[in-house]
């Protein structure tokens, strides 16, 4: 068991190290140490408007939040562990060669990955913050009942990600359907859910606070049962369920060929994420279950705060906007170019491809926003929110584009694209968020600085990317 | 398409790649005229690919020249690509389309019309068109390598390049598209295919090269080998044997 870990391990490491040079991966967590580390320094100041206590909170969830994002693993499957670095051959592909099952592999998956985001995210994020500590004093330096809490609070969302992708992957569309009607019947309760001591009741955060055994025990509870159930019913894709489809490709291209040039690459990647094992789940599971977790956090901080509730529904707009570039990173994940490199294609035809494709799934992000305008009451604020949330967008993805190309998924461990990535959003978001909170009307000018920026980005981008070799397989 | 023509195809001089400190090819010259089935031979490792995705601009060479179909393919690699049918040594279509949508997803890349004919004809010449409503994902080897032939030929160009072509097929099969590539050139088209299988190039070649550890270490007519009652198998073991 342990040997199967150990070679992945390895093998993830020698993946990245031999894209980009294994210093640029070492970077990768030593600058998210130093940008913790940074960013904690000025702790005191926020203390004076914001407690010690409800910054832990803070730590807590955003570690949740974490763990969501990245808990999709029902989702994965076999072809997911073959293609995410294109053609090259996994120790995660080798059941079929050596004489260890599916669910074996699978769980040493599993295991590699959680410990790489240990590795690559946990640990330096605590040894940033703890650092800074030491300085500071605000908070005690290298606390191990801290490192534990928030290990659990990112296993449990990571755990609870597991079990809703693999019972998605068993259930399908019916599920999904399942979910959102709870969701929406929770919605009236939500004023009572997102009370503060409800919130504080998070059981790693409990037990930070209070130290209880219950608490302790429901945290433990949390973090192996879902994972447990997950693994145990997870589905796997074999390669014998050969599947026959109608020709989908003709008509849908046609289709967007009424919207779009070139929708041939379009109606292509459409067709990937409808018939991959993420598709719908894709959507809902890593990009609406994160953002209705946002929401919820935002709704917290902006009572403790203060805030207008315009001013926060502004700043979900900015946050969604942000985040919505991860759909052009689901659009990359199934292509590599050298499946392109005998047609006459150019690097840009394919990120242009994905673009559009990425204009016409972001809809979904344009609806979670009407949505929350319909729940807080915010309908004439959408004046100035999808303005926002558009530009916002834009100026991400085209800088993803621009520093990644068509591999954000996996360069964005090197230190130095990771660092790129940093300098280019966050002064963005920062001077966004501030505009909300300072003056929305601010924020036109604000605006169209960044859509400037983003048609630059862009025209450099393709220029830049159909220079560059792409790695071939 | 008729015979061989005295005009090149391909033109190749000096063309130099290198790896890091791995020198790939390392100052190839080559010339292969129309309607010619040239036949590219090395062990494992010896430039073959390379040199393939070299000539049809899908990796920048360090230094050289290569003019295609009167292309220059350092200057111009998206019309070189345009104008050439190309079945690379990794069969990689897309996962999550069916056989009959990739040739329809080429065919629009190629903006080539009558797509239902020329896709019927190859699903009927290579024997999988039941097959062409399953996930590329779920097909086996040989019918990838089915579909990349015929995504290559799709367009009916006048040059192809092609990188180990029937390793995975089945002796019918085999057969077939040797029959094809034979009729292809004696219709005027002009193949280049590199392979390590020794047979297959003996067997329909106009003519072949050697190459090693990115040197072009012997080139010539087929049929003069055969005139000195050379067996192609000890030729090729005598000159890379070192």
């Amino acid at each position: 068991m342990l040997e199967i870990l150990k070679s992945m391990v390895r093998e993830e490491w020698r993946i990245h190290a031999s894209m980009f040079g294994g210093s640029m991966f070492v970077l990768f967590p030593v600058l998210i140490a130093a940008f913790t580390f940074g960013f904690s320094l000025f702790i005191p100041m926020f203390e004076t408007v914001i407690p010690l206590r409800d910054m832990y909170m803070l730590l807590h969830y955003l570690a949740l939040l974490f763990g969501v994002s990245v808990g999709g693993f029902g989702l994965i499957g076999r072809e997911m562990m073959n293609r995410r670095f294109g053609q090259a051959s996994m120790v995660a592909y080798s059941s079929r060669t050596l004489p260890v099952s599916e669910r074996r592999i699978f769980m040493n998956l599993v295991a590699n990955d959680t410990a790489f985001y240990f590795l690559l995210y946990m640990i330096p994020f605590f040894f940033g913050l703890s650092s800074a500590a030491l300085f500071t004093g605000a908070m005690p330096a290298f606390s191990l009942l801290l490192l534990s809490t928030i290990a659990m609070s990112f296993i449990i969302g990571m755990s609870a990600m597991f079990l809703l992708s693999t019972l998605y992957a068993h259930f399908g569309k019916a599920f999904i359907m399942l979910l959102l009607i709870a969701m929406a019947a929770a919605i009236p309760a939500g004023k009572f859910l997102l009370n503060l001591d409800i919130v504080r009741s998070f059981p790693p955060l409990a037990f930070f606070y209070g130290g209880s055994a219950e608490a302790l025990m429901y945290s433990i509870f949390l973090m192996i049962v879902p994972g447990g159930l997950s693994l145990l019913g997870l589905k796997i894709e074999f390669p014998e369920s050969k599947r026959r489809v109608k020709n989908g490709f003709d008509g849908l291209s046609a289709s967007l060929g009424r919207v779009f040039s070139s929708p041939h690459f379009v109606a292509k990647d459409m067709l990937d994420m409808h018939r991959s094992e993420g598709g719908l789940g894709k959507i809902v599971f890593s990009f609406i279950f994160p953002l209705v977790l946002i929401w919820a956090m935002l709704y917290i901080f902006s009572g403790m705060f203060h805030f207008p509730p315009a001013t926060m529904f502004l700043i979900f707009s900015v946050l969604v906007g942000a985040l919505s570039s991860s759909i052009y990173n689901w659009l990359t994940e199934f292509d590599i170019f050298s499946s392109y490199s005998f047609l006459p294609v150019k690097v840009s035809d394919l990120i242009k491809g994905k673009l559009k494709g990425f204009a016409a799934l972001n809809i979904t992000s344009v609806a979670i926003i009407i949505a929350a305008a319909l729940l807080m009451g915010q309908v004439p604020g959408l004046v100035y929110a999808l303005p926002l949330f558009a530009v916002i967008s834009a100026y991400t993805v085209s800088s993803t584009i621009f520093i990644a190309g068509l591999s954000p998924n996996i360069v964005i461990y090197s230190g130095k694209v990771f660092l790129q990535y940093l300098a280019s959003i966050a002064p963005v978001m920062v001077l966004s968020i501030l505009g909300c909170i300072m003056s929305p009307p601010a924020l036109f000018f604000l605006l169209l600085a960044f859509a400037m920026f983003a048609g630059v980005f862009l025209r450099k981008a393709y220029a830049k990317w159909d220079e560059k070799e792409q790695p071939m397989f | 398409m008729k015979g061989k023509s005295s005009r090149n195809a391909i033109e190749v001089k000096g063309l130099v790649k290198s790896y890091g400190s791995i020198r790939a090819l390392n100052g190839v010259n080559l010339q292969v005229r129309e309607g010619e089935l040239f036949g590219l031979l090395g062990p494992n490792g010896a430039g073959k690919t390379t040199m393939i995705r070299a000539m049809t601009g899908q990796i920048r060479p360090d230094s050289g020249e290569i003019v295609i179909l009167g292309v220059d393919a350092l200057k111009n690699p998206i019309e070189v690509r345009g104008i050439v049918g190309i079945v690379p040594e990794q069969e990689t279509p897309p996962s999550f389309l069916t056989a009959e949508e990739y040739l329809h997803f080429v065919a629009k890349i190629r903006n080539l019309s009558d797509v239902d004919k020329r896709c019927g004809h190859w699903f009927r010449l290579l024997d999988f068109e039941d097959q062409r409503d399953m996930l590329c994902k779920d097909l086996s080897r040989g019918t990838r390598q089915k579909l990349m032939i015929s995504q290559a030929f799709l367009h009916e160009p006048r040059l192809a390049f092609i990188d180990e072509p029937i390793v995975n097929l089945d002796p019918l099969v085999q057969k077939k598209v040797k029959d094809f590539f034979r009729d292809y050139v004696r219709k005027g088209g002009t193949i280049f295919f590199s392979t390590h299988v020794l047979e297959i190039a003996e067997e329909i070649c106009t003519r072949i090269g050697i190459i090693d550890k990115g040197k072009m270490i012997y080139e010539g007519p087929i049929s003069e080998l055969k005139r000195k009652k050379k067996h192609l198998g000890d030729f090729f073991l005598s000159l890379v044997k070192d």
